[in-house]
């Protein structure tokens, strides 16, 4: 069981996974639905791929959070500035950042793999428990992450307090999207060691699913993204021991976590857990309102 | 007073909402000390000078002058950075935050400690007894609308301005709000108290300024009149319109809407509607009244099928709606009046006549249009200006337009004159007294007693989720403080 446990807060997909889950809840913790994620991290992890080939590892981390906070900005620019709306943006942008990553990979590849970087366990596990702690610490014992959650309960009230709320928001995307960054790093150099066209697609509406099914909370998204990866990563046995179709074993960590937002929605616990109200509430100061 | 320099100057301010100007030049200074009122009815642009004055709106043309330096904020962080700090009508803070959060947003610091101490000690010099721990929205609307002045107060500002945050306030409860700004200008503080009721200014105001659609149409020293503000308010024109209530002729023996044993929950879980009966029938316009919070929005919303009633029954003429939807009670012929005009009255973004054309589900005349808008007093007068471009109080007019289409069987209003200046107030209770006369079951949910007393057969008062009391006779006015008493103390 113990080592189990290891094995999967060590896992680099996990590990990444996390990393992903916990950028999504800063942003969306700020009011600002998510949905550009998957674009972001699809290009991100050619960009940490095509870097690494080129530049080597140190240099490709640096090089791929700022490409990554580069993509984060342009989705900020639509919402905090033009007052677009959440969803099509998001949706808008995602299709950009998928032929994006695969005119970055193709472009500028050498080779179609890479020699994965070897990370112990200890630095893995560390890497994404730390990573909890610290979201967990800004967003519920710090002045910036009051204000980041006012702005996704209500910025009207945030903006009355004295918070600017675009700022803020912005402020929120940046923390966010440097873990988002570095996750997508640790699953192109760590983990996969390779790219393909649309390499790591999917993940992203993976990580907003786990963070709205551990209710934005990032204490409560660590045990979730685990149980997650856990079905994800080891399942495969089942396959060989009782001879499940593989059609129906991949299909069980989704459904795992459908079953996750049902029963967190359909019971009163997320009542007791404060979710952001104003969640893609397209804020724009000079309304008329009350 | 003239030799002392003025805290703020306002330097001919102009803002224009599309083509609406919501202030035409407006120039006033604050001093030191002093408390200055500013009047106006609805559209005369109070609000919009508060909010460009904490930064929420920037001005078209003109400039602010702040200890005699030309500024222009941007955003009410630059504002409060400035020592200024806005009470508004509607308590500012985020209800999923615990009062403790709210106040380290405010002062931009972490919730620590210290600040929980700081906070504490404050509220028990003010003899208020709150746990800072304690959600937003377990508060009250009262004790949410002292917290907004409280957190303004530890900051220790220098020009408060406080708009119509006092005006739906119980007496007494009230009296404790006013004398903590008054004492605050004792100390050297500016305050912009702003308000549509003039008794409530001649008694809070040094100085008074009076704005009419964008225009300073006077300015006053203490010992004015309440004739002459009134004039400058309103122009010439006779606005008001006694009430009578007509002695009760009530044919109908059966009850149009009776509710019976309706429990009703909150976002939060919590029963905000707790085992409510009440009966109207045809040509009664019965009141319930109650501190803001204590569950009339709830019983409004459930009884217009917005809200899911969790237990007992709610009958329309006999049958049976406790869960018909909406749009099926309307059809039967039950109209609800929302209280906030922008997020449920009307449909933000479609003009004036699409929001009529809306109500009725059908085609929609000019005739009829125009018969509308000039009864109502909707300005500007255009049916096809976007709502989003007129004021508040012009925007719950065009709202009230729901009533006038047809003749309603029952009539279910939640503090529709909230937003109203004295005159559209007056003509909104004239509309649904008319409908009760003309045979409607009338039921007012209200957080005002003025609104209510007059006009009222019945009035029931509501506290924490429950009708604690009806009090039925001829002359409310007489019982208006044994009212106030079962608000504040049942």
């Amino acid at each position: 069981m113990l080592v189990e446990v290891v094995k999967i807060i060590s896992d680099p997909l996990v590990v990444a996974l996390v990393l992903w889950v916990l950028g999504d809840i800063f942003v969306e913790r700020s009011g600002v639905i998510n949905l550009a994620l998957d674009g972001i991290i699809t290009a991100a992890i050619a960009t940490a791929f095509v870097s690494t080939q080129n530049f080597g590892y140190l240099i490709s981390l640096l090089i791929t959070v700022t490409i990554t906070l580069a993509f984060a900005s342009l989705f900020m620019i639509f919402i905090n500035i033009l007052h677009a709306y959440h969803v099509l943006t998001g949706l808008a942008l995602n299709i950009l950042f998928y032929g994006l990553s695969a005119l970055i990979g193709l472009r500028f590849q050498q080779s179609p793999s890479i020699t994965t970087l070897n990370l112990n366990s200890l630095t893995l596990a560390s890497i994404s428990i730390l990573t909890v702690a610290l979201t967990w610490l800004i967003l519920y014992k710090t002045s910036i992450g009051t204000a980041i959650r006012a702005c996704g309960f209500n910025p009207r009230a945030a903006e009355h307090s004295g918070v600017k709320v675009w700022r803020i928001r912005f402020l929120a995307s940046v923390i966010g999207y440097i873990a988002v960054g570095i996750g997508s790093y640790i699953y192109a150099t760590v983990y996969r060691g390779g790219w393909s066209q649309y390499t790591g697609r999917g993940y992203g509406f993976l990580a907003i699913t786990l963070a709205m099914a551990s209710t934005w909370h990032p204490l409560l998204s660590y045990p979730i993204t685990l149980a997650f990866g856990y079905l994800y990563t080891s399942i495969y046995s089942l396959q060989l021991l009782y001879g499940i179709p593989p059609d129906v074993i991949n299909a069980i960590p989704y459904i795992a976590s459908i079953t996750i937002v049902t029963i967190v929605y359909s019971t009163p616990l997320h009542k007791k857990l404060a979710t952001p109200r104003a969640l893609g509430e397209v804020y724009f100061r000079e309304e008329r309102a009350a | 007073m003239m030799m002392r320099k003025p805290f703020i100057e306002v330097v001919e301010i102009y803002k224009k909402f599309g083509d609406v100007i919501a202030l035409n030049g407006v120039s006033l200074e604050i001093y030191p000390g002093e408390i200055l009122a500013v009047l106006g009815e609805n559209g005369s642009g109070k609000s919009t000078l508060a909010k460009i004055l904490y930064g929420l709106y920037f001005p078209d043309k003109g400039y602010i002058k702040v200890d005699d330096v030309v500024t222009v904020f941007s955003s009410p962080a630059e504002a409060k950075n400035r020592g200024i700090f806005l009470v508004s009508q509607r308590p500012q803070l985020v209800d999923d935050m615990s009062v403790l959060e709210n106040v380290a947003l405010f002062l931009n610091t972490s919730p620590s400690r210290d600040l929980k101490k700081k906070l504490e000690v404050t509220l028990r010099d003010l003899g208020m007894a709150i746990d800072v721990d304690r959600g937003v929205y377990t508060l009250s609307y009262t004790e949410k609308q002292f917290i907004d002045l409280v957190k303004a107060l530890i900051t220790q500002p220098r020009l408060l301005i406080v708009d119509e945050a006092a005006t739906y306030l119980p007496r007494e409860l009230k009296l404790k709000f006013l004398d903590i700004i008054k004492k605050f200008a004792a100390r050297g503080g500016s305050v912009m108290y702003i308000t549509h009721k003039i008794l409530e200014a001649i008694e809070m105001g040094d100085r008074f300024i009076v704005l009419r659609k964008g225009d300073v149409v006077g300015v006053f020293e203490k010992g004015v009149d309440v004739t002459t503000i009134r004039r400058a308010m309103f122009g010439s024109e006779e606005y008001l319109t006694t009430f009578k209530r007509s002695p009760k002729k009530i044919t109908h023996e059966s009850f149009a809407l009776s509710v019976e044993n309706l429990i009703v929950f909150d976002e939060h879980g919590k029963p905000s509607v707790n085992d409510v009966s009440l009966n109207v029938r045809s040509g009664e316009l019965i009141s319930i009244v109650g501190i803001a919070g204590n569950g009339q929005k709830e019983l409004g919303e459930a009884i217009a099928g917005l809200r899911k009633a969790a237990r007992g029954r709610i009958m329309l003429n006999d049958n049976e709606i406790t869960h018909a939807p909406a749009s099926e009670r309307i059809k039967k012929g039950l109209i609800y009046v929302p209280e906030d005009p922008f997020r449920e009255g009307v449909a933000m973004g479609l003009t004036v006549a699409e929001n009529v054309k809306l109500f009725s589900q059908s085609k929609v005349s000019r005739e009829l249009l125009d018969a509308l808008i000039k009864k109502l007093d909707v300005n500007p007068s255009n049916p096809f200006i976007n709502v989003a471009k007129l004021s508040g109080g012009n925007i719950q007019k065009v709202s009230l337009a729901r009533l006038l289409l047809t003749t309603p069987k029952v009539v279910v209003a939640y503090s529709p004159t909230r937003m109203l200046d004295e005159r559209s107030k007056t003509l909104t209770l004239s509309i649904l007294q008319r409908l009760a006369e003309s045979g409607s079951a009338v039921l007012l949910l209200s957080e005002d007693i003025e609104e209510v007393l007059h006009i009222s057969t019945r009035l029931g008062v509501m506290v924490s989720g429950k009708i604690v009391r009806f009090f039925e006779t001829p002359d409310l006015e007489s019982c208006r403080e044994d009212i106030e008493k079962v608000m504040v103390h049942a």
